[in-house]
C-alpha cells in the first residue's frame, strides 16, 4: 500500500486527519516565534533570520524526505498534487504578497496562528486578506488573459534543467547550507546589513 | 557535611593524588546490570545478523546477496534463519520483561529514567562543547557530567524509546496480529527503528572497544568497577556523590570524625572553591525537561521549529497528496460566506464557483479543517509558553490605528497576491518548494524581493 492515503480516508477521517496536521502546522509556526510581527519583519531588516532558517529548514526536510519515500517506491508522485506554474501572475502574486507581508506583518498562516493568541492586528489582517480575496474574485474575469499568462503546467526545477532529482536536491540543500551561513553571519558579524536601519531597537527579540 | 569541601569541578591533580586514585577501584555497575548488558549485546549481535539476511526485499535489503546468501546456507533455509530470528526476539522480550516489572521499582523507574539518563543543563553544555571541540571550534574544558556523560545518555534515550517499538512491532510481524495494514507498517517502523540505534550503536561500540579514553568503562561492563582517577575526571558529578555517600557513612558509624575511614579526596588545602551546600545538585532530573522544552517564554530555535514543521509537511504530502496551505482557506471561509448571503451571484459566479460542488459545503475540505487545526496548535503553543494575551503588535514610532489600518492594507494586498499567484507563503512557497515546482520558486523570490524593498519604505512604522 503506497502513499499517499487520502484516498482510503473515510470523510471523518479525512477531516480529522486535516485537523490535526493542521495543529501540528500551527503549532510550530507559533513555537517558531510567528505568532508575532515584530518577529516576521525583522526578517527584512536583517535583524532575525527566523523566517529565512524555519521556511528552508522546513523545506529541506519534506523536500529530502519526499524524493526518499518516492525513491524507495513508497510515495506515489503521481498522486501527489504539485503547483502549477503560471509564471507572470506568480511573480506578480508574490510582490504582491511580500508587499502585504510588509506592510501587514504577517503571512495568511502566520496570521491565523497570531489570531490564535490574542493578536488584534492579525484579526484585522485576516480580514484585510478576506477582502483581497474578494477583491480578486470580483475583478478575476477582467484580467483572464494575464492571469493565465505564463502557463507552464506542472512543472518542477528538473524538468526544466533537465536534471536529474538528486542533483537538484543536493543543489538546494547546498544553497539552503550557504543561506544558513550567510543569516548567521548577517545576523552575528556582518552588521553592515541592519546598519543600514540604524542602531537595533530593543524590541527585537520581544514576544 | 565534609569535612573537606569538595570542588564544583574537577581541579588538576598531582601526580602523586592521581597514582593513589587510579589504585583505588570505586563499584559502577551491579552484576545484573552487567549480565543484563552482555545477554543484549549478544540478542542484538544475533538479531541483527539474522535480520539484515531476512531483508531480501530490493526496496529495503541492507547487506550485499553474498551475505544473505551465505546465512541462509548457514542456517539452511530462510523459513529456519526466520524462526532462531523470531525465537531470539522472544526471549529478549521476556528477559527484558522480568527486569522491566522487578527491577522497575529499583531501576528503571527512578534510578535510570529518573536521574541517571536524564539530560540536565550540564548535559546540554557537554554536547554543545563536545561538538565544537571534534570541529575544532573551542577548548572550553567539558562540564562535569553524572555516572553517564551526555552522549551516552541520548544513545539511552534513544534505545529506551526504541526498544518497545522494535518489540511490539517484532511482535505483531511475528504473529501477523491486528491486520495487514498493520503488519506493513510495522515492517516499517520496525526497520526505522532499529537503524536508529544501530546509527547510535556504532558510536557506543566503538568509543567501548575502540576508543582509548573510554577503555576503562568497557573493563567497567565486565569487572563492575573502575579506578577512581577515571570516575574523577569523566564523571565528575557521579564521583562526587560517591564521595559524598562515603563521607556520610563514615560520619555515621565513626561519630563524625571526618573523612578518616575514606580514601580522603586528594584536594588538599590549596586554592580549591569551596563549595556552599549545593542547591543546583537539588534540581536535578526530568521535571525541568517538559518546562524548558514547552513552557518557557523563549521562541525554539528556528531550525528546531523548521523540522518540526518540515516533518507535518511531510507527513502532509504522505497522507493528504498535498502540501500545507492557508489562502485556500481563506478564499473557503470567504465562499461560504458568499454562499449564505448572496447564493445567487456566487453559485453563477466564473470565479467562486470553481470551489463549490454541488451538495457539498466549501467548508468540507483539508485546508479549511487545517487552518482551523493551526489555530488550535498555536493557541497550545502560546497558552504553554505564556503567550496569550490580547495585544497590538506594532512598530514603536506608531499608534494603534496607523497599525491597524496597515494591517488591513497588507491584508488586502496579500489576499490579493494570493490568488493571483495561487496560494500564499505556506501553500505554494513551502508545499511547492518541497516538491520543487517552479512556480513556487519564483514566487518565493517576488516575495522576498519585494519584503527587503518594502522594508526600507515601511522603516519608519516597524523600527
Amino acid at each position: 500500500m503506497s502513499a499517499p492515503y487520502f484516498q482510503t480516508f473515510s470523510l471523518t477521517t479525512y477531516l480529522a486527519v486535516s485537523l490535526l496536521l493542521g495543529f501540528f502546522f500551527g503549532f510550530f509556526l507559533e513555537r517558531a516565534g510567528f505568532s508575532s510581527a515584530h518577529k516576521l519583519t525583522a526578517q527584512f531588516y536583517f535583524k532575525d533570520f527566523a523566517v529565512l532558517k524555519v521556511m528552508f529548514t522546513a523545506i529541506v526536510v519534506a523536500m529530502l524526505g519526499i524524493a526518499y519515500l518516492s525513491l524507495v517506491g513508497w510515495l506515489d508522485m503521481g498522486q501527489v498534487f504539485v503547483p502549477p506554474t503560471y509564471l507572470w501572475p506568480q511573480l506578480v502574486g508574490g510582490l504582491l504578497l511580500g508587499a502585504g507581508f510588509i506592510v501587514g506583518g504577517y503571512c495568511p498562516g502566520t496570521s491565523a496562528v497570531a489570531v490564535a493568541i490574542g493578536k488584534i492586528d492579525a484579526l484585522l489582517f485576516a480580514l484585510g486578506i478576506l477582502m483581497g480575496i474578494f477583491l480578486f474574485g470580483v475583478t478575476a474575469p477582467r484580467i483572464t488573459s494575464f492571469n493565465l499568462s505564463g502557463y507552464l503546467g506542472n512543472l518542477t526545477i528538473p524538468t526544466w534543467l533537465n536534471l536529474n532529482i538528486g542533483i537538484v536536491v543536493l543543489a538546494v540543500v547546498v544553497l539552503a547550507m550557504v543561506a544558513f551561513w550567510a543569516a548567521e553571519k548577517s545576523e552575528g558579524p556582518w552588521k553592515v546589513f541592519a546598519r543600514l536601519y540604524g542602531k537595533p531597537s530593543k524590541g527585537d527579540e520581544r514576544r | 557535611m565534609a569535612t573537606q569541601p569538595l570542588p564544583i569541578a574537577p581541579v588538576p591533580l598531582t601526580v602523586e593524588q592521581a597514582e593513589a586514585m587510579s589504585q583505588r577501584q570505586i563499584k559502577k555497575h551491579h552484576v545484573a546490570i552487567m549480565l543484563l548488558h552482555w545477554f543484549n549485546a549478544a540478542v542484538w549481535l544475533f538479531e541483527l545478523a539474522t535480520g539484515t539476511a531476512l531483508i531480501a526485499s530490493p526496496y529495503f535489503r541492507v547487506m550485499p546477496y553474498w551475505y544473505i546468501n551465505m546465512m541462509t546456507t548457514l542456517f539452511g533455509s530462510r523459513a529456519n534463519m526466520l524462526h532462531f530470528h523470531i525465537a531470539v526476539g522472544i526471549l529478549w522480550v521476556v528477559v527484558f520483561l522480568v527486569y522491566g516489572i522487578f527491577g522497575f521499582r529499583t531501576y528503571l523507574a527512578r534510578q535510570i529514567l529518573g536521574k541517571e539518563i536524564a539530560l540536565d543543563r550540564d548535559d546540554f553544555r557537554w554536547l554543545s562543547i563536545r561538538a565544537l571541540r571534534i570541529l575544532k571550534k573551542s577548548d572550553e574544558p567539558l562540564p562535569p557530567q553524572d555516572s553517564y556523560n551526555a552522549g551516552q545518555k541520548l544513545f539511552a534515550l534513544l534505545v529506551y524509546a526504541m526498544i518497545p517499538i522494535i518489540m511490539i512491532t517484532g511482535l505483531i510481524m511475528a504473529f501477523h496480529l491486528v491486520s495487514t495494514a498493520v503488519v506493513g507498517w510495522a515492517v516499517v517502523l520496525h526497520f526505522t527503528a532499529v537503524g536508529l540505534v544501530v546509527s547510535g550503536l556504532m558510536i557506543h561500540v566503538y568509543m567501548g572497544a575502540v576508543f582509548p579514553e573510554e577503555k576503562p568503562a568497557f573493563f567497567s561492563m565486565i569487572t563492575g568497577m573502575v579506578s577512581e582517577l577515571y570516575a574523577y575526571r569523566h564523571h565528575f558529578k557521579w564521583w562526587k556523590e560517591v564521595k559524598m555517600q562515603e563521607e556520610a557513612w563514615t560520619h555515621q558509624f565513626q561519630g563524625g570524625s571526618g573523612s578518616t575511614g575514606v580514601a580522603s579526596p586528594p584536594l588538599g588545602e590549596s586554592a580549591i572553591p569551596s563549595v556552599a551546600p549545593e542547591k543546583a545538585e537539588a534540581k536535578r532530573g526530568s521535571p525541568g525537561m517538559f518546562r524548558r522544552i514547552f513552557r518557557s517564554p523563549e521562541y525554539w530555535p528556528p531550525y528546531v521549529a523548521g523540522v518540526g514543521l518540515g516533518l507535518t509537511l511531510l507527513a502532509t504530502f504522505v497522507l493528504m497528496g498535498q502540501g500545507l496551505g492557508a489562502s485556500g482557506a481563506f478564499t473557503r471561509y470567504l465562499v461560504a460566506i458568499l454562499a449564505w448571503v448572496a447564493p445567487h451571484y456566487t453559485f453563477h459566479s466564473s470565479y467562486w464557483s470553481n470551489y463549490i460542488q454541488p451538495g457539498q459545503s466549501p467548508l468540507i475540505a483539508f485546508l479549511t479543517f487545517e487552518i482551523f487545526g493551526a489555530m488550535l496548535g498555536g493557541f497550545v503553543s502560546g497558552w504553554l509558553a505564556g503567550r496569550l494575551r490580547i495585544t497590538v503588535d506594532k512598530g514603536p514610532r506608531i499608534s494603534r490605528r496607523t497599525r491597524y489600518a496597515l494591517a488591513i492594507a497588507g491584508g488586502i494586498l496579500t489576499g490579493y497576491g494570493a490568488r493571483l499567484a495561487r496560494g500564499c507563503t505556506s501553500g505554494l512557497g513551502l508545499s511547492g518548494g518541497a516538491v520543487l515546482a517552479f512556480g513556487a520558486w519564483v514566487f518565493m523570490l517576488g516575495v522576498f524581493a519585494a519584503g527587503f524593498g518594502g522594508a526600507w519604505l515601511m522603516r519608519r512604522y516597524w523600527l
